[in-house]
């Protein structure tokens, strides 16, 4: 073989080298998998979250495995159990209930009292399941918020990226530790959609509904934020027109509730961003999984989307 | 201070009668390079020593009317040297490589028995010859992955050169080259290390019985040292591989007085994949790597050495869904040292030092964008000194100081709609500053002909504006012989380390952040005891060893659970604190002649941690944790132009986090659904095992290059040849069509063949 026969080949060879090499580089594999399912005792969720007037409304359900393939919320309702709330002025045994949920187009179970919450008084909770009994208390302490000002903002910046906001301004309850929260109600059709996702409701055909918004982010009074003026701006969760109008409410909850909240959010940051820690939930009612306590409700301001 | 000179006399006075002192170099005959740890012994009187890091050595012998000195290292022929009526005098000696590639030797430098006899244990010096015979990823030799088939070291990511030892973190792992800390010794996401190994004399890991000159990182000190270039004539080496290409140059300065040597190696990977990709596509990548030392003799007891190195990476990848990144890195150091003779016994090197690192990360996955800047400046001064005083004890005495600058800054958010990464301006981001100092006392004390130890004691201290740290770190190892091919050994060391790199397991991100000690960052500490039985058979063919630890490290650092973070001067509000413990045990069979040359190592180990405010505050297994961890590393010379090698790796999966349960809450924020996950423990799955097979065959030629008689070298090689593949991480998402939860698997890297080139003249 001369030279340049050899020297045919080995560049022959490099060139099936580099072909292989930048196949390599540029592609990456990725896969579903098995994931072997761990033993879980899954604990009860109880969410309970009393609003002074109003009658207790509480949610119960059992958890179920993370890769289990039941996805329906309806068969995670527990219909059977005794759920008592109480006070040194009355005594609730709450009972199943069902309302509609127009959005998702399916049903929501859960238990309702007959009794309004008021104002000063500590609520005890005792919810009785399967020989297991979880108790709580709550007191409800929180003062009515007032609103100062409602608007809007087509741009913002925080930590869940950028966004149109609506702003709500107050003033912080002085000597008291409060934890708020942006509600607003109204009317959608089917052309709207939540924002963060493509999802849109398919049983309503042009009939409108009504919707309630509940913002993610829970703003604490800590520090020197006591009594301080307080603004906060919370992305819508439903799609809007120009001139689509809204009342919007300011919460105030417990810090203890507040917090518990709070964690909620920051597990669903955390699933939706790959840079964040897992965030491992902590429960305020011992023995499962929820939260007993207690907001209060701004008086409603109105509100009209400007675009 | 003044006790000092009165102990140095007490543990001469018993000898200083009737000793004669030889002194001086040991080089390689053909280039002059100094050979360290090559040893000098007079083995009818059973003493011996082994040259420094400047190929320095000292020895005293009780006088008489001739002896024998014999000078050996491995790879090279052993001399004898016969003095009749020896005095006192300088000796520079020199050893000649051994003729028969059949009987170079794969791996240490440590020469007979010297595994048996050293007092140290957990160390291992790695021969660059190695990097000739194993596979290689892209053709490129490194020595780090080398490091990772060692027991004791677990290695990161697929395919990268991070290391774990004995369940440290990486941050716990001191690199440094020429005595300059390089924070990042990684290229190309971690796939090769900054180290051109043509720019290289030895590289040294200890990962246990720290001596006490050792200091400021709990876990390991990876000890890589430049060639000091040939001082006998000009010559070089180059390499052309797939993606990159290296040229070292060297040769003498005013007649041999110095030598210099330069190196200097870049990739051309984005020239090869200009023409494959999209042409407004963001996927590209550059590296490079500049090697340079000379040095001079000002006399016979003076030397002057200029080291410097700096090396740079500019990526941007975008792949699969999972990896998506841009990142700018690079290290510069430079090491001014000078070497001073004071007496035939007393050696002293002082050093100025500076060494920069900065790193730019943008990462993007699912419209989230992690960015991570982390800048670091180290100026320092440290002296060392050796003495001599009598055969039984070699006194190593010194300090420290160093000052650094940190520019820590770390966020991730949603991408904006506009789809530019958010720019932020280095410049904004606050310096930390601190300051770094030590001084160690180390005696190795031969107290019997079987038993000798190494006993020392570190003081090191640390300040920045927020808080002071002293603290205080005895050592002590202990070999006795069994025989003589036989030893036990005991070591004991206590840790402290001043800097912290704050992991974020989820993300397994290639870049992480470094921050100082502080009011709230207290200091990392650890504690390690090992035993370990040593033996050799065969007249030291086979090495044997096993090596048991315990190791607890308090002051561990990971980020709390959920934290996002906006502002760099969020990170230490965020982070969590605990403790991590680690045992295992380590087994080592290694053959060093013959036409076979290799070893087995296999580590069986459990590293836990435990932090109040992760994980319910229960322990939980670290994230390379790997309970198996299985190396088999042959080379076979098939003739003198053929030799075949390979590597087979297998290991435990490393843990990782999935939640178990799914919990219905309903009052949450009405953006989400109502669905949360129950995370019942942090680590509570593990990935794949990992196993590779990796083969390389090696072509080599006596050649003559520009009229001097050289070499080249072909090296064919398959990095897992059996195209395993092996997880790289999983995720938990959601189907799109069935709405379910499922789990992602990502693997990186499958077979991947590679050829290189390499001549030498």
């Amino acid at each position: 073989m001369d030279h340049s026969a050899r020297l045919s080949i080995k560049v022959g060879l490099l060139l099936v080298f580099l072909g292989l090499i930048l196949i390599a580089i540029v592609s990456s594999c990725e896969k579903t998998i098995n994931i072997q399912v761990q033993p879980y005792n899954g604990p009860v969720s109880i969410e309970c979250m009393l609003v002074s007037g109003e009658v207790p409304i509480l949610y119960l359900s059992r958890s179920t495995a993370y890769f289990s393939a039941q996805t329906n919320t309806q068969d995670l309702f527990i219909p059977d159990a005794r759920v008592v709330i109480s006070s040194s002025e009355s005594r609730d045994t709450l009972a199943t209930a069902m309302a509609r949920d127009s959005f998702l187009c399916q049903p929501t179970y859960f238990y309702r009292g007959k009794l309004p919450t008021r104002q000063g008084l500590t609520y005890s909770l005792e919810v009785t399941y399967q020989g297991q009994v979880y108790r709580a208390q709550t007191t409800i302490t929180q003062t009515k918020p007032t609103i100062a000002k409602v608007k809007y903002v087509s741009v913002f910046k925080d930590l869940y990226g950028e966004h149109e906001g609506v702003v709500v301004d107050f003033t912080d309850t002085p000597g008291q530790a409060n934890a708020y929260r942006f509600e607003m109600r109204r009317t959608i059709d089917s052309s709207a959609r939540k924002t963060e996702t493509t999802f849109k409701s398919e049983c309503n055909g042009a009939n409108p509904f009504g919707v309630s918004e509940v913002g993610r982010a829970i703003y604490f009074d800590t520090g020197s934020g006591d009594g301080r003026p307080v603004s906060v701006t919370t992305e819508p969760t439903y799609t809007h027109h120009k001139g689509s109008f809204g009342v919007v409410y300011l919460q105030t909850m417990d810090p203890a509730s507040g917090k518990f909240y709070d964690q909620l959010d920051r597990q669903k940051l955390a699933t939706f961003n790959p840079f964040v820690e897992p965030v491992f939930l902590t429960s305020n009612i011992p023995g499962c999984m929820g939260v007993f306590g207690h907001f209060v409700r701004s008086e409603p301001v109105s509100f009209e989307f400007p675009e | 201070m003044r006790l000092l000179p009165g102990l140095l006399l007490l543990l001469s006075f018993p000898v200083l009668a009737q000793s004669i002192t030889f002194n001086g170099y040991v080089r390689d005959e053909r280039t002059g390079e100094v050979l360290i740890g090559a040893s000098v012994a007079v083995p009818s009187q059973k003493i011996g020593t082994t040259t420094n890091h400047y190929g320095f050595y000292s020895l005293l012998a009780l006088t008489a009317d001739s002896l024998n000195l014999v000078v050996s290292y491995v790879g090279y022929r052993t001399s004898n040297l016969r003095l009749l009526h020896p005095t006192s005098q300088q000796l520079n000696l020199t050893l000649t490589e051994a003729a028969s590639q059949l009987n170079e030797v794969l791996i240490s430098d440590q020469v007979t028995d010297q595994n048996i006899r050293q007092t140290q244990m957990g160390s291992l010096n790695l021969s660059l010859k190695l990097n000739k015979t194993l596979p290689a990823l892209f053709g490129e030799r490194d020595i780090l992955k080398t490091v990772q088939l060692l027991p004791g070291v677990q290695g990161g990511q697929e395919g990268t050169t991070g290391f774990y030892v004995r369940g440290g973190n990486s941050d716990q792992n001191l690199v440094q080259l020429d005595e300059a800390p390089v924070y990042n010794p990684n290229h190309l996401f971690g796939l090769f290390s900054t180290f051109n190994t043509n720019a290289l004399n030895r590289v040294t890991l200890i990962k246990g019985g720290f001596p006490a000159q050792y200091g400021g990182r709990l876990s390991s000190i990876l000890d890589v040292t430049m060639r000091e270039g040939n001082s006998k004539k000009f010559s070089g080496q180059g390499g052309i591989g797939l993606i990159a290409s290296n040229l070292t140059l060297e040769g003498p300065i005013s007649g041999g007085r110095g030598s210099y040597m330069i190196s200097g190696r870049r990739t051309y990977l984005d020239l090869l994949l200009k023409p494959f990709l999209p042409k407004n596509g963001k996927t590209n990548y550059t590296f490079y790597d500049f090697n340079a030392k000379i040095n001079y003799r000002l006399g016979e007891r003076d030397r002057l050495f200029l080291s410097v190195f700096t090396g740079r990476d500019n990526a941007q990848y975008t792949g699969a869904s999972s990896l998506n990144y841009g990142i700018r890195f690079g290290n510069n150091t430079a090491t001014f040292r000078w070497n001073h003779l004071f007496s035939n016994t007393l050696f002293a090197n002082t050093s100025l030092i500076t060494n920069t690192y900065q790193l730019s990360l943008s990462t993007l996955q699912s419209g989230y964008v992690a960015q991570i800047y982390t800048g670091l400046r180290d100026y320092t001064l440290k002296s060392d000194w050796e003495y001599y005083p009598s055969p039984k004890h070699t006194l190593r005495w010194g300090g420290i100081v160093t000052n650094h600058a940190f520019a820590p800054l770390a966020s991730s958010a949603r991408l904006p709609k506009s789809g530019k990464i958010p720019v932020f301006p280095t410049d904004s981001i606050t310096r930390q500053y601190a300051t770094e100092a030590g001084l160690y006392l180390n005696d190795d004390w031969i107290l019997t002909e079987r038993a000798a130890l190494s006993a020392g004691l570190r003081l090191p201290l640390f300040r920045n504006p927020t808080a002071t740290y002293a603290r205080l770190e005895p050592r002590l190892s202990v070999r006795y012989l069994l025989g003589t091919v036989t030893s036990l050994k005991v070591s004991y060391s206590i840790m402290n380390q001043f800097l912290h790199l704050v992991p974020n397991s989820t993300a397994s991100l290639p870049a992480d952040i470094w921050l100082p000690s502080s009011a709230v960052v207290r200091p990392q500490t650890s504690q390690q005891i090992a035993v370990g039985w040593f033996r050799n058979s065969r007249n030291n063919a086979f090495e044997m060893s096993i090596e048991a630890y315990a190791k607890e490290m308090r002051g561990q650092v990971l980020f709390r659970e959920g934290t996002q973070l906006l502002k760099s001067s969020e990170i230490e509000q965020n982070l969590a604190f605990g403790r991590g413990w680690s045992i295992g045990l380590e087994f080592y069979l290694r053959k060093n002649a013959g036409r076979f040359t290799g070893w087995l190592s296999y580590t069986l180990s459990k590293t836990m941690q435990q932090f109040a405010n992760l994980n319910r505050g229960k322990a939980f297994p670290f994230a390379y944790d790997r309970r198996h961890n299985l190396a088999l590393v042959g080379s076979y010379e098939l003739s003198s132009h053929w030799t075949v090698a390979g590597n087979l790796t297998f290991y435990t999966g490393r843990p990782y986090t999935l939640p178990v349960g799914r919990v219905q809450i309903n009052g949450g924020s009405t953006l989400y659904n109502d669905i949360y996950a129950d995370y019942t423990s942090r680590n509570n799955y593990r990935l794949r095992p990992y196993h590779r097979l990796d083969v390389s065959v090696t072509h080599k030629k006596n050649r003559t290059w520009f009229g001097h008689p050289g070499t080249s070298e072909w090296v064919f090689s398959t990095y897992n040849l059996y195209s395993r593949l092996n997880p790289y991480f999983v995720y938990a998402t959601t189907d799109d069509f069935t709405r379910q939860p499922i789990a992602r698997e990502v693997s990186l890297l499958p077979i991947i063949p590679s050829v290189s080139y390499q001549i030498s003249f």
